[in-house]
């Protein structure tokens, strides 16, 4: 039977020679090191960390967007709030970590870290948003999740698709 | 890391007084020149891609069976470290941290060569760059292992790889991939079970 845990410490020649075969260092060609330098002096674009994680899960996320000072549910990107209060939410029950990542936290992980709500497999925060447009995503178990009922942000740079939320100034100011 | 603020200072031209200082960088620890390149050394960074691009290299190259794809696989991999330095920790080994970036290019390349309907090549130019006077056997053993590597799964393939070739922990593996334990132990053990019997079945052919 075999053991899932069990780790394959005892190997064959065949395989030991093989392995070593792989270990051999394959050649770095001075072109190629040289366009990959050539290319480093790039505008600074700190905004996604998302690199550090690997996809997991299949926890499906609809998410709404809340303006809290007026009280209602929003299921369209944009929200009016005076004081920028906006409540993010999103569903996803199997889920067992859901962060809120985006240019206004620098897309850092850890930064916004969202609870779960009271049925249990809905995960919310609210945050203070200044007016204008945001871009964001749901870190949920380090897999980035786009909002369903938000507009898809255009410039994915980092082959991540992102969400937009625009906050709107109230009485137009 | 503690400086977000300082990358602007590189990209903007605005090089700091530490990068001024010509500090030989060889000693250092991967997590010094991090440092380093958010202070503004761009020769720190010079330095990672010295000492990471080989291993990123032939993880491509064993990953996607062919040296072109790696390369750029590893120069997309390193554009994205140098724009995401900031958000490394540290507690991290770097090289862990660049393969997390890595396999996801992999993985992405994957998925695109699959819908480009393409298949894994054996990779015949690093068979040719060998540094090895090979013999005739040799170069049979490797174009038998290429042909057996391909063979595997991409799951088993890439966790076969970080484990035995790139010797990571465990740790590490789960932590770049996302892969529990007991499933990551499963790919590792399935992917050597099978390469040994499709090696053996090539010696015997």
């Amino acid at each position: 039977m075999t053991r899932p845990d069990s780790d394959v410490d005892e190997r064959a020649p065949v395989l030991e020679q093989a392995i070593a075969e792989m270990r051999e260092g394959v050649s770095v060609r001075d072109e190629w090191r040289a366009q990959l330098l050539s290319k480093l002096p790039t505008p600074p674009r700190r905004r996604r960390t998302i690199a550090l994680w690997a996809p997991v899960g299949l926890a499906a996320a609809i998410c709404l967007a809340v303006g809290m000072k007026v009280g209602k549910t929003r299921s369209e990107s944009s929200v009016e709030s005076a004081a920028s209060r906006v409540r993010f939410s999103i569903r996803a029950p199997l889920a067992a970590r859901v962060s809120l990542v985006g240019d206004f936290d620098r897309w850092d992980p850890a930064a916004v870290p969202m609870r779960r709500d009271g049925d249990g497999e809905t995960w919310i925060v609210d945050v203070h948003l200044p007016p204008g447009r945001h871009v964001f995503a749901y870190a949920v178990d380090g897999d980035l999740k786009t909002d369903p009922y938000a507009a898809r942000a255009v410039e994915d740079d980092f082959g991540v698709p992102s969400s937009v939320i625009v906050v709107a100034r109230v009485g137009g100011r | 890391m503690s400086s977000l603020a300082r990358p602007t200072q590189i990209f903007a031209g605005r090089v700091t007084a530490a990068a001024d200082v010509e500090v030989p960088l060889v000693g250092m620890t991967d997590g010094a020149l991090v440092k380093r390149t958010l202070d503004g050394d761009a020769r720190a960074f010079t330095e990672l891609v010295d000492r990471h691009a080989a291993a990123c290299l032939r993880f491509g190259a064993r990953m996607l069976g062919d040296r072109s794809d790696a390369e750029d696989v590893t120069q997309e991999t390193f554009l994205r470290a140098f724009k995401a330095l900031e958000s490394y920790d540290e507690r991290l080994p770097f090289r862990t941290w660049l393969f997390s970036i890595l396999i996801n290019r992999c993985r992405t390349a994957m998925t695109q060569r699959m819908r480009r309907e393409r298949r894994v090549v054996v990779d015949n130019e690093v068979l040719e760059r060998s540094t090895v006077e090979a013999t005739q056997d040799a170069v049979e053993l490797r174009e038998e292992l290429a042909k057996a590597i391909a063979a595997l799964s991409a799951d088993q393939r890439e966790a076969f790889l970080l484990r035995h070739v790139e010797e990571l922990s465990y740790e590490e593996i789960m932590s770049v991939t996302g892969v529990g334990m007991s499933a990551l132990k499963m790919r590792v053990k399935r992917a050597c079970e099978r390469l040994q019997q499709l090696l053996v079945e090539g010696v015997r052919r």
